[in-house]
C-alpha cells in the first residue's frame, strides 16, 4: 500500500509540475522527428525484450509484450 | 507521430517546421499523412544470437503497417525463432563425470567432471504473430489493440492488450491505462515431472504427471509521456502483473549433494536429482522512465527500470543509447545496458541430503544473483531510399556459480521498405 501511496504522490506532483512543461505546436520540429520517437527501433527492441526475457528474470516495464515462450 | 520531412533537425528547414506545426494543428503529423499515401510500410530483419557453447537463434522477423485515412494505424508482425544448442539443466559442476536422463525419458547424456551441466539436446522453433490496431477516438484520445499468438513444439501462448491514451496540456502530456491478458499452455517433452521427484536412469520410468500444463497472466499499465522542452521528451510508467498456474521448467533439476559436497548415487545414476518446483503464483510490479534528448544533432536516450516481485527478485536496468548523426544519411549508435538482480527467494545452487527438501526449490541460474552487460553499436545508413541498420553487441552474464557465465554475441540487419 505504501508503494501504491508514493506512486499516486509521484504522479500528482509530476502532472501538476507538467502543465508548466513543454512547447507550443509550432515548436515540434524537432520532437517529430524519426529519431526522437520515444521508440524509434520497434524491431530492436522486440528482439531485446525477447533475448532479455529469456535469459533473465525480469521483463516487461516498457510496454505490454509481443507474445511469451516457453524460455522461462 | 514521425515526421519523414528530411529535416537535418538544425531548425533552419522553414518548410519541414511549418507542415509540423501545420499537422499538430490539424490533429495529425506529417508522417501519419505520408504513409496513408504510401500504403504499407515494412521492415524486415534478421537476428543472429550466439552463446559461447550453449544456445544459438536465428530469427528473420517482419513488420508491416499501414496508416488510413482515417488516422487509425494497423500493425501486423511475424517473428521466426530457429534455436539450437545446450541450455544448462540445473545441476551443480561437479568433480566427477555426471550422467542425465534426457527430457524425454529416453537417452542420457554426460557432463565432464570440472564442467557445467548443459543438456546439449535443446532444439527449437518458435513462430509469434502480433497484429496492432491504433484507432483515434476525436482529437485527444486514442485506444491502442493488441493480439498475439506463439507456439513453439512444447508450448502455445495466446495473448490480447488494450490501451487507452489521451492527450492534454496542448499535447504535452500523455496519460495512458492499458491492460492485457496471457494464456500460455506447456507440453513438456516426454510429461510434466513430478515436482521434487528424482531424476531416473533412463532404463528406470520417470514419475510424471499430465501431459500439460498452464498458466495465465494478467497486466495492467499506467503511463504518462511527457514533453519536456523543443528538445526533450521524458515517460514514465508503473507496471503491475499477476500470473497463476503452472511457472515450473519442467527441464530443469537440482543436485543433492553430501555434506562434502559430492555426488549420492541413486536411482541408476551416479548423482541424485530433483526436478524443480516454484510456486504457482507471481505478482511484479515495475517502475519505468525514460528520457530523450536531442543535443546538437545528436539523440540521447537513457532509461531504468526497477522490477520487484513476491518471489524476492528485485532488479535494476539501465539502458543507454546515443545516436550520432553523422549526416543524414549515416548514422552511428553505441548501446550500452547494465542489469543486475537479486535472487528469488527459493534460488539454490544445490542442497544437502542432511535437510530437508524446500516446498520450492530451483537451480536456474537466471532466478539467482546475476548482473548483465551489453555493449556494442549500431550503424545506420540509407540506400536510396531505404533505411538500413546493422548492430552488433555482447552481452554477458555473470553471477555466484559458473552456470552464470555465459557471454553471447547479437548480430543484427534491418531494411525498411
Amino acid at each position: 500500500m505504501k508503494v501504491m501511496t508514493s506512486i499516486l504522490l509521484l504522479a500528482v506532483v509530476l502532472l501538476s509540475g507538467c502543465s508548466s512543461l513543454g512547447v507550443k505546436p509550432w515548436e515540434r520540429d524537432i520532437l517529430a522527428r524519426d529519431d526522437m520517437a520515444l521508440d524509434n527501433a520497434p524491431m530492436d527492441s522486440g528482439f531485446d525484450d525477447h533475448i532479455y526475457f529469456s535469459k533473465e528474470a525480469s521483463s516487461g516495464g516498457k510496454s505490454f509484450g509481443g507474445g511469451g515462450c516457453g524460455c522461462n | 507521430m514521425q515526421s519523414k520531412k528530411n529535416k537535418a533537425g538544425k531548425a533552419k528547414n522553414i518548410r519541414g517546421l511549418l507542415s509540423t506545426a501545420t499537422g499538430c494543428l490539424l490533429g495529425a503529423s506529417a508522417g501519419a499523412q505520408a504513409n496513408s499515401m504510401a500504403g504499407w510500410d515494412a521492415d524486415v530483419a534478421v537476428l543472429i544470437y550466439n552463446e559461447t557453447d550453449r544456445v544459438s537463434a536465428f530469427e528473420p522477423a517482419i513488420s508491416l503497417k499501414k496508416t488510413y485515412d482515417d488516422e487509425s494505424v494497423l500493425g501486423i508482425k511475424f517473428v521466426y525463432d530457429a534455436l539450437t544448442g545446450a541450455s544448462h539443466n540445473g545441476a551443480a559442476e561437479s568433480d566427477q563425470v555426471q550422467t542425465f536422463t534426457r527430457p524425454s525419458g529416453n537417452g542420457s547424456y554426460s557432463t565432464d567432471a570440472g564442467e557445467v551441466p548443459l543438456d546439449d539436446t535443446f532444439r527449437d522453433s518458435r513462430g509469434n504473430l502480433s497484429v496492432n490496431y491504433e484507432q483515434p477516438i476525436g482529437r485527444f484520445n486514442k485506444m491502442v489493440y493488441g493480439g498475439n499468438v506463439s507456439a513453439e513444439h512444447d508450448f502455445t501462448s495466446m495473448g490480447a492488450s488494450a490501451t487507452y491514451l489521451h492527450d492534454m496540456n496542448q499535447r504535452n502530456t500523455t496519460l495512458s491505462v492499458g491492460v492485457s491478458f496471457e494464456s500460455n499452455q506447456i507440453n513438456p517433452e516426454g510429461g510434466v515431472p513430478v515436482p521434487l521427484t528424482e531424476m531416473q536412469a533412463n532404463t528406470n520410468t520417470q514419475l510424471r504427471g499430465d501431459d500439460s500444463e498452464t498458466r495465465t497472466m494478467s497486466e495492467i499499465m499506467f503511463g504518462v509521456t511527457q514533453v519536456i522542452d523543443r528538445y526533450t521528451l521524458a515517460q514514465f510508467n508503473y507496471g503491475f502483473s499477476q500470473s497463476s498456474g503452472y511457472h515450473t521448467d519442467p527441464y530443469k533439476i537440482v543436485s543433492v549433494l553430501d555434506s562434502n559436497g559430492d555426488l549420492i548415487a541413486a536411482n541408476g545414476l551416479n548423482g541424485t536429482y530433483l526436478y524443480e518446483n516454484r510456486p504457482d503464483s507471481r505478482t511484479k510490479q515495475s517502475l519505468y522512465g525514460k528520457v530523450k534528448r536531442y543535443m546538437g544533432g545528436d539523440v540521447a536516450d537513457i532509461s531504468y527500470r526497477y522490477m520487484w516481485d513476491d518471489w524476492d527478485v528485485v532488479s535494476h536496468t539501465i539502458d543507454t543509447h546515443y545516436r550520432f548523426n553523422l549526416s543524414n544519411n549515416w548514422y552511428v549508435e553505441p548501446h550500452v545496458r547494465y542489469y543486475q538482480q537479486q535472487a528469488a527467494e527459493f534460488y539454490r545452487y544445490s542442497i544437502t541430503n542432511t535437510e530437508a527438501v524446500p516446498e520450492y526449490l530451483s537451480a536456474d541460474y537466471r532466478l539467482g544473483d546475476l548482473t548483465a552487460t551489453t555493449i556494442g553499436a549500431k550503424l545506420g545508413f540509407m540506400v536510396g531510399e531505404h533505411k538500413n541498420s546493422v548492430r552488433l553487441e555482447m552481452y554477458q552474464q555473470s553471477g555466484d556459480e559458473s552456470p552464470a557465465d555465459m557471454d553471447a554475441l547479437i548480430l543484427q540487419y534491418n531494411v525498411s521498405f
